[in-house]
């Protein structure tokens, strides 16, 4: 049976309710039932199908699924798998009769008017999958190409990272999901907002939220909103709560949408007069007995007129996973992701450079035992401190790289959906520049060591002291020796990253730029700034961090040096070398074992596995596994560097590996960052890989593909 | 049994019991020889068993080296297999198995191919059996495991 591949307002009846989506039922309802929804037409789940299938998608993004499980995989790779997908619908062509056929039946619904493109996808808005944000919607579309394109990115947002991540609740099916797309007249609300006919938190209140301007600055959650909380029973009203300031508002011209002030005059009015709030209530109380349920409706105010813009049902859904709910909070927009800029590099940054220098300046060995113990509970405190703060704001500013690459890939449409990262290598990372000092150290060793040069001795060993004080690394007798031991036959390491060569990053920068212009190039240039000190930051916050840590475990050797005097020469938890440090009578308990050898007495033994590719090449060689940090001064040049993840404190090896493999996944996480610096073949994302591979094994690192391939030693 | 080697072997289990036929690949002397054969399964999963006339190029083949290879597959030829489907290739040597004194062989090969009883009892057919020194498991289109007999 043949569907249709669109339906206009009026053509739309009862039985296409699972072709046009949730949303696009919910719109046609309430215009059936004479309420005033803009005009709009809708592209069915069978234009989809048309899309993906005359594209080859399906079998596209089956294989992007069976990459890994993705109850293993990080929000990290979640993210790149989505990238992958939404770059393939970008790339994908529109079948040119189904192009034709929207163009020339939105010209003729809606002239020329700017249009909004919205997701509409079976199922959604439902009583039970009511998730906001889940897919894409554009406001302010205006010319037929560019529409076309939005349908894309639509359509490519059925496979959204936050619809992964609700992939159960949704139901999400390669074979069965399929996404409507809504066109609809955009109504340039002069006041537009939200409203719960029950609120989620209590159900016997009414909410408004509402804003000047469009909508998007509400939901996108750039332009904080006013709020009134009104009774249901009796509609009086309970609350109304003011922003801090109503100097911003999203608006449009003939261009697109943007944040900008609002003007003097409208600043000291909230958007909505007492009565207005409840004509909105008014309307919502229809809607909801429409519908027989609460509804979460938007809508907007042009000449005084209340448009509705969309309905669905109050979500009674309760996600307990607090993870997922961070991890949505990350998608933030340029303006949040410059203030945090602009509060990493002038706040957080010298606060952790001065606090690490307050602590380098102190002097443990006049402590007393006591004092120490509880210097030691002091470090962690200012460690955690800090550490509770790189999640807090060092990695939802991560997510600046994540901005750029989308709208790079949304108009620069590349082959390899990682092409942006091109464009921000270089800058001047803290560990790389870690790594050069360490190879002029390595240097400097061989000339010393050959015997006649003293002068070089002494330097040397006034430049390793300063390196271990100013990197905070090795501040353990045992880390010193080995990293001296490592410069000893370090030899002829890269001291400057290897490059792709045929890269033309200057190309590829004008190219990005210049698909801009005015003040859109300007926010182009700004995004492409942010970018850079996003992804200078994934590295350098590690250092920074690192740096404290290092702090930490300096207080933390000074007593198990006192404690060794006692005859305690196993390995402690921190909270046992406390208490035998205020307790001379306490034998502290010994530390659990390090990561486990792989159980070599098994069956089966994993040969090939895919991961996340996250830097290119294919190399093969001996693996060295980092079980332990003893194990990273044992490193040879040449050797597969196989570890849980490149902590700051590892990278000085980087150079010496010819491919790097590591468990946690992602194409921007900080190993794959200064493998694509050195241009080493790398593969992250293997789920226990520590557990499932030896030192000596041959392994063979796939990274254009991400597959590894592991030829064991003890197998001839 | 280690847990992993415990899902492997289940794994394993599940498809040789529910598929009914294989590729054999057998060393010809110019190129690969490969032919589709039903085969069956012991239930320690260290024998596999077919059947074949005397007369068969594979027969011959087998006879001058009898390395071989089976491909167990669940494929269902759609796009989905690339996520679904599991290959298994079977490695090991083949041997031509004496029916009288091993009967019960021939009770697990006719138990799943009872309809091939005529073929299996004619005295022209041969039942052979692979002892099994390795399953390579390939599945989620890319991911191998290697299971040890």
């Amino acid at each position: 049976m043949m569907y249709p591949l669109l339906l206009l307002r009026k053509e739309i009846d009862e039985g296409h309710k699972t072709l046009i989506g949730g949303k696009a039922s919910a719109l046609w309802k309430m215009y059936s039932s004479g309420l005033r929804v803009p005009n709009f037409l809708v592209l069915t789940t069978a234009a989809y199908e048309r899309f993906v299938d005359i594209n080859g998608l399906r079998g596209r993004i089956t294989l992007e699924f069976t990459r890994k499980s993705f109850d293993e995989m990080r929000w990290e790779e979640i993210w790149d798998t989505s990238l992958r997908i939404r770059n393939m619908f970008s790339r994908a062509t529109m079948p040119p009769e189904l192009g034709q056929l929207i163009i020339s039946a939105t010209k003729e619904t809606f002239g020329n008017s700017a249009l909004v493109v919205r997701s509409s996808a079976k199922g959604e808005d439902s009583a039970n999958t009511s998730f906001a944000g889940l897919h894409a919607s554009y406001v302010n579309i205006r010319e037929a190409n560019s529409l076309l394109e939005h349908v894309k990115l639509v359509w490519a947002s059925l496979w959204s990272d936050a619809a992964l991540m609700y992939r159960q609740e949704l139901g999400l099916d390669i074979e069965q999901s399929s996404m409507a797309v809504i066109v609809q007249e955009l109504v340039n609300g002069e006041r537009s907002g939200i409203m719960f006919t029950a609120s989620p938190q209590d159900p016997g209140e009414m909410i408004v939220e509402a804003v000047h301007g469009l909508n998007k600055g509400l939901v996108d959650g750039e332009v904080e909103p006013d709020r009134w909380t009104i009774e249901r029973t009796s509609g009086n009203m309970k609350e109304h709560r003011a922003p801090p300031a109503r100097d911003m508002a999203v608006l449009s011209d003939n261009k697109g949408t943007y944040l900008g002030p609002l003007s003097l005059n409208k600043r000291s009015f909230p958007p909505l007069s007492d009565d207005e709030v409840h004509e909105v209530c008014a309307m919502g109380f229809k809607i909801e007995q429409m519908f027989g349920s609460a509804q979460d409706i938007e809508w907007t105010i042009r000449a005084d007129t209340l448009f509705l813009l969309q309905a669905r049902p109050v979500t009674t859904f309760v996600d307990k996973d607090s993870n997922r709910q961070w991890y949505l909070s990350l998608t933030r927009s340029l303006s949040n992701l410059q203030q945090l800029k602009e509060q990493i590099e002038q706040e957080l940054v010298p606060a952790m450079a001065r606090t690490a220098e307050e602590l380098e300046g102190s002097d443990l060995t006049a402590l007393k035992d006591g004092e120490l113990a509880a210097e030691i509970k002091n470090r962690q405190d200012i460690f955690n401190k800090w550490k509770g703060a790189y999640w807090e704001h060092f990695i939802p500013f991560a997510h600046g790289m994540r901005l750029f690459g989308q709208v790079y890939n949304d108009v620069i449409k590349p082959e390899d959906p990682y092409e942006f990262m091109e464009l921000l290598k270089g800058v001047d990372l803290m560990s790389l520049r870690r790594n050069r000092e360490l190879a002029e150290l390595a240097d400097m060793m061989k000339r010393s060591s050959s015997g006649y040069l003293e002068d070089v001795a002494s330097e040397f060993n006034e430049r390793f002291s300063s390196y271990l004080t100013r990197w905070g690394s090795g501040d353990d007798g045992t880390d010193v020796a080995g990293l001296k031991e490592l410069l000893g036959h370090i030899g002829d390491i890269a001291a400057i990253p290897g490059r792709s060569g045929k890269t033309d990053v200057d190309h590829l920068d004008r190219s990005f730029l210049d698909r801009f212009e005015g003040e859109e190039k300007k926010k182009a240039e700004e995004l492409l700034e942010l970018a850079r000190a996003s992804y200078r930051m994934r590295d350098d916050d590690n250092i920074y961090l690192d740096r404290i840590e290092g702090q930490l475990k300096h207080v933390l050797h000074e007593g198990l040096a006192r404690l060794r005097t006692r005859g305690i020469d196993w390995e402690i938890e921190p909270k046992e070398i406390m208490a035998a440090l205020v307790h001379e009578d306490h034998v502290p308990e010994k530390r659990g074992s390090e990561i486990p050898a792989r159980d070599v007495r098994s069956r089966v033994h994993i040969r090939q596995i895919q991961g996340q590719p996250a830097s290119k090449g294919i190399v093969s060689g001996m693996a060295r596994v980092i079980r332990s940090q003893s194990d990273l001064f044992k490193m040879q040049k040449g050797e597969v560097l196989i570890c849980d993840a490149i902590e700051p404190s590892m990278t000085f090896v980087v150079p010496l590996a010819s491919g790097i493999v590591e468990r946690r996944g992602g194409m921007l996480i900080h190993g794959a960052i200064i493998a694509r610096e050195y241009g080493i073949p790398c593969v992250t994302g293997i789920p226990d890989v520590t557990g499932i591979i030896d030192t000596g094994d041959m392994i063979t690192v796939d990274g254009y593909l991400g597959i590894i391939v592991i030829q064991r030693a003890d197998v001839s | 049994m280690h847990e992993h080697e415990k899902e492997i072997e289940d794994l394993v289990g599940s498809i040789m019991a529910a598929e009914l036929l294989a590729v054999l690949a057998t060393k010809a002397p110019e190129y690969p020889y490969t032919n589709l054969v039903a085969f069956a399964a012991t239930e320690d999963l260290k024998k596999l068993l077919f059947v074949t006339t005397r007369s068969t190029r594979k027969y011959l083949y087998l006879i001058s080296d009898n390395r071989a290879s089976l491909l167990i597959d669940n494929r269902s030829n759609s796009f989905i297999d690339f996520r679904d489907a599991v290959a298994i290739n079977a490695t090991g040597r083949i041997r031509e198995v004496d029916r009288e004194s091993y009967p019960h062989l021939g009770d697990i090969y006719l138990h799943k191919h009872p309809y091939l009883q005529e073929f299996f009892s004619s005295p022209s057919s041969a039942l052979m059996c692979m002892d099994v020194g390795k399953y390579i498991i390939v599945r989620d289109f890319q991911n191998v495991v290697e299971l040890d007999m």
